[in-house]
């Protein structure tokens, strides 16, 4: 995997609006992140954050009529936001893939699998359609479906959920792209599956050096795939570093909530910890930070105004500023645990 | 897949069955009739008309005139021997076995009430006609509205659409006789563009369909074919404008749904061309449903022609089955419902095998 | 685990605020708020309004008829007596006659649509929930009338009721409601087989609910949408078919008009020049074609949204 200097994909105060019959609503606000070539970033939060809205708008798949998209995208150093359609159609496929969540209704059910495979292949890679198909057969195998030449003929109803999934990394994989979108790419599989394709995608962009944005709202998913964990809550990022780091010290207050807040064994017997209070919906963001009217740390300087993301000394970046209460808190935790430990061993 | 088409046939003939029956019985339940022309004539004793509506069989009770009609009971007997064909068979059974020729099951379609000539030859000329004017409305207007919904549902919301739509929304409610009025008036009165109705031109050539006319079309071809081109421009104007400017929402309509499914999105983050985009994954999946109405096309061609028809007098199957109706005319009247109800059948089974063909999850 | 967090209110966005609606209310807001809802409600409210409110505005009886010395065979075109003008032969008003041919021909339209549905949506509810023998019965009836073209069922039963001597209204009501329900019913039965599956009618027997109340109070609420938006297009239907089998002439006698047999009686001196005649019965028919689709089509897209991502 070399490392460069340039990450591969810069992303600076995206902020997206959409236009309803009650208003223009801005739903995303300065999203900043970077992603380095071949590492696996995991963008986290629960359904309404923002993220999914988020990746579509980094290749500008939202509908261009009722979406505005402010900010900067770079990929290889190229600007994205206000390309035409014609500027971006190579990029998309060919530069990054895009994998999403509910297969059956994401691949055309009138169209064999291996045509649509085929199909990305020769808009990217000037090939023929025969070469193409025995391409997409390929590409098939990769993912590990059997009877890749029978399964090219079929079409996505006839496939499993979980192999209609690996057909669509296979799509994703035949541009060749530099980067892959995945978003929630395991939320509609059986959980017996989720491991298996989860493994599938990582492997398959590993081997080939390209990065994984993985788009989720599942923990689990995070902690075993992914190098670096962007966390967004209402529409913003409001934690960023190296994914072990985070899961075990979260820095801001809803990442810790939202850690705690897994059921977990050691904590068995506890009584379950949940965040009170609901995600605030895009039309009712409080003022200030907007996590504050759930957080347990919050001050009234929290509710003056939105705070801004600040870098702190390993290199994270976190959007509190009652990040050391948080940090000291979790490790106030980590000692009563380690206490409680040692005295229940009686 | 052939035993879904066969189980389709099976219930479609059995529907069909019922509905002469229906017919049937409606159409002799209502008094007046054949008797009608000699009613109140004085010149024919009760006698003379009694034997005139014996010679026709509806002295008989309905169930027997049904049965006759059907083939499954002999003419030239009475009761429960008309059950059984000279030979000794059932006389439902094929001609060669029952000896028994009459009756829609052996193929024969009876004689008019009114005129006494053969249906099948009354059809018969009748079809062509309709079939020259139907067919040419049908391709004519699917093949606008395919275009017209496609361009308006994919530039849909620009001025364009909305100027299409509005134009095709009060043309698709317009009822179809008074256009044909009114296009009768601007073209023929008014503008004396085209003929105002008949199929050819009285003065000049022969009636359609008769032996004279296809001498006279060999030795003048062009002038004849011109001749029919001129009368053919009102009446499928009028059936073109009404029937496309419907379809074509229904298009446009399907267009715009498809346009928003998530595996058009999919098509886009491939990086596909905008052409391929439209036509392969978006239009592929828009006109499945348009299938449907290319199958109950079908039976227009045979019926549907109807009001167009009586309006320009075109001498079709439309203008035949008002006259019959008229004169309860119901040999005439059975076969042609009966037709229509196969043209139904058949175009329904057509578009669902359409369907089928062109959605694969629909298969059986 | 308490917060201790001040509540903050909510930042302006510049949004109205969101009001929780009921389905229904939501409906008619919908369709209120749309251009082609209100608009046909308008031109069929104009012409309802026409249609009652006409004869006292006319100085004219319809039969009546003018002096020898003003004979004019084609009838005089319009002017400020006779505002529609007068019709060929007889020279009644026009006017009058538009007036009285709307009574008729609504009347049958809403009749008919009414009648049609009524009884449609009756046994479609009963074919749908009780299903087995019932159901399947009921709809082989509906196939066989089904599958004679609609066209040729309407002249036939037409031409067999006026021969039975009745060719006033009641009588092409009767032929098109006997001939008319059977779409509601399908479409009814439709619906009741959807529901009937759906998960809170599971409920509601699983709590005991008795079924002519799960009938009434659950499924018919949720059932009447697709019926809702088929009455306009039923009553257009009427209208245009009583038109139609009128011009043939098997529809009502002239003695009582409606539009249609306005059209049947005049088109043979529209083309000799008298376009008043035909014009005005045929410019109503058209209007109130175009308002009852407008309110037609408002009322399925209020009803059911098209294309409506989250």
């Amino acid at each position: 995997m070399s490392k460069s200097s340039t990450p591969l994909l810069t992303v600076r105060d995206l902020a997206i609006s959409f236009r309803t019959h009650r208003g223009t609503l801005r739903v995303v606000d300065g999203v900043s992140f970077d992603l380095a070539e071949g590492e696996c970033l995991a963008i986290v939060g629960e359904s309404g954050s923002g993220k999914t809205v988020s990746a579509m708008a980094l290749i500008s798949l939202l509908s261009r009529k009722q979406a505005i998209i402010e900010g900067s995208v770079k990929f290889k150093g190229r600007e994205l936001v206000g390309l035409s359609e014609e500027a971006l159609r190579p990029i998309r496929g060919g530069g990054i893939g895009v994998i999403f969540q509910e297969p059956l209704s994401a691949l055309n059910p009138v169209t064999t699998i291996g045509e649509q495979i085929a199909e990305v292949i020769v808009a990217h890679r000037k090939l023929s359609w025969k070469e193409a198909h025995k391409l997409a057969i390929g590409y098939l195998e990769q993912v590990e479906i059997s009877q890749p030449d029978q399964r090219a003929k079929q079409f996505p109803h006839q496939l499993s959920g979980g192999m209609r999934q690996r057909a669509m990394i296979a799509m994703a994989l035949s541009g060749e792209p530099s980067m892959i979108i995945a978003d929630e790419p395991t939320t509609a599989l059986d959980v017996t599956i989720q491991a298996q394709v989860l493994d599938l995608l990582r492997r398959t962009t590993t081997e080939r050096g390209a990065a994984l944005l993985l788009i989720t709202h599942d923990l689990g998913v995070v902690a075993e795939t992914a190098d670096r964990i962007a966390v967004m809550y209402a529409g913003q990022i409001v934690e960023t570093g190296k994914a072990a780091q985070v899961l075990r010290e979260p820095a801001s207050p809803y990442t810790r909530d939202l850690v705690t807040s897994v059921p977990s064994f050691a904590a068995r017997g506890k009584k379950l910890s949940t965040i009170t209070g609901m995600v605030p919906s895009p039309d009712a963001f409080p003022a200030g930070c907007r996590f504050a009217p759930r957080c347990r740390y919050a001050i009234s300087a929290c509710t003056s105004a939105v705070p801004p993301l600040e870098e702190l000394k390993d290199g994270r970046l976190v959007r509190c500023i009652r990040t050391k209460e948080v940090l000291d808190g979790t490790a106030a935790g980590k000692r009563t645990a380690a206490a409680t430990r040692k005295g229940s061993t009686r | 897949m052939i035993k879904y088409a066969l189980k389709r046939i099976a219930l479609g003939v059995t529907i069909m069955l019922g509905s002469t029956v229906l017919i049937y019985a409606l159409l002799l339940a209502a008094p007046g009739g054949p008797e009608q022309k000699y009613a109140l004539n004085p010149k024919y004793t009760a006698a003379q008309k009694e034997g005139y509506l014996k010679s026709l069989g509806l002295d008989q009770p309905v169930p027997v005139q049904y049965c006759r009609w059907l083939g499954a009971c002999r003419r030239d007997a009475e009761g429960l021997d008309a059950l059984v064909g000279p030979t000794g068979f059932p006389s439902f059974l094929p001609s060669s076995i029952s000896g028994v020729y009459t009756g829609l099951i052996h193929g024969e379609l009876g004689y008019s009430y009114f005129n006494g000539e053969s249906v099948a030859d009354l059809i018969a000329t009748a079809a062509l006609p309709t079939l020259i004017l139907a067919g040419l409305s049908i391709v004519i207007w699917l093949t606008l509205a395919v275009i017209v919904g496609v361009y308006t549902g994919v530039k849909s919301g620009g001025r364009l659409d909305n100027s299409v739509t509005t134009v095709t929304y009060v043309l698709s409610t317009f009822p179809t006789f008074l256009l044909g009025f009114m296009l009768m008036f601007l073209f023929a009165i008014v503008l004396d563009l085209t003929p105002v109705d008949g199929m050819v031109n009285g003065r000049e050539s022969p009636a359609f369909g008769s032996d004279l006319y296809w001498q006279y079309f060999s030795s003048s071809p062009i002038t004849a074919l011109l001749d029919l081109a001129a009368h053919l421009v009102l009446p499928v104007m009028t059936l073109v404008i009404v029937s496309f400017s419907g379809d074509s929402r229904y298009v446009r309509a399907s267009v715009i749904d498809s346009l928003s499914m998530e595996h058009v999105r999919t098509a886009r983050a491939k990086g596909l061309t905008r052409a391929r985009v439209l036509v392969r994954h978006a239009l592929r999946t828009a006109l499945v449903p348009f299938a449907t109405n290319i199958g109950l096309a079908l039976p227009f061609l045979f019926g549907g022609a109807l009001i167009t028809e009586s309006i320009f007098s075109w001498p079709g199957i439309g203008r035949l089955t008002l006259q019959a109706t008229n004169n309860l005319d119901y040999p005439v009247l059975m076969s042609i419902l009966l037709i229509g109800s196969v043209m139904v059948v058949i175009g329904n089974l057509v578009a669902d095998l359409l369907y089928a063909i062109l959605d694969p999850r629909v298969r059986l | 685990m308490s917060s201790n967090a001040t509540k903050t209110k909510p930042a302006p966005s510049g949004l109205a605020p969101k009001v929780s609606e009921s389905p229904w209310a939501q409906a008619r807001r919908r369709f209120f708020a749309g251009r082609q809802g209100p608009w046909g409600l308008r031109i069929l409210g104009f012409i309802v309004l026409f249609v009652i409110v006409g004869p006292f505005l006319a100085p004219y009886d319809r039969f009546s008829v003018p002096a020898p010395s003003e004979f004019v065979f084609l009838g005089r075109p319009p002017s400020f007596e006779h505002i529609f003008g007068e019709t060929a032969q007889l020279q009644l008003d026009v006017f009058m006659l538009t007036v009285n041919g709307g009574r008729g021909s609504l009347l049958i339209g809403f009749v008919s649509a009414i009648g049609g549905i009524t009884i449609g949506t009756f046994i479609g509810i009963i074919s749908g929930y009780f299903g087995g023998k019932l159901d399947g019965f009921l709809m082989r009836i509906v196939d066989v009338f089904l599958a004679i073209p609609s066209l040729f069922v309407i002249i036939v039963g037409a031409r067999i009721i006026s021969e039975l001597g009745g060719t006033g209204l009641m009588t092409v009501i009767i032929v098109f409601v006997a001939f008319g329900w059977m779409g509601t019913a399908r479409l009814v039965r439709g619906q009741v087989l959807a529901l009937r599956e759906m998960e809170f009618i599971e409920a509601a027997r699983a709590l005991g609910v008795s079924p002519v109340r799960i009938a009434l109070r659950h499924v018919l609420p949720n059932a009447v949408g697709p019926v809702v938006v088929s009455f306009p297009f039923a009553v257009g239907g009427a209208i245009i078919g009583e038109a139609f089998i009128s011009y043939l002439g098997f529809g009502v006698s002239p003695l009582s008009p409606t539009w249609g047999n306005m059209l049947s009686n005049s088109q043979q001196f529209f083309l000799q020049g008298n376009w008043w005649w035909v014009g005005f019965p045929g410019l109503f028919i058209v209007l109130t074609a175009l308002s009852v689709n407008m309110i037609g089509d408002a009322l399925r897209e209020s009803l059911e949204p098209e294309g409506r991502r989250a």
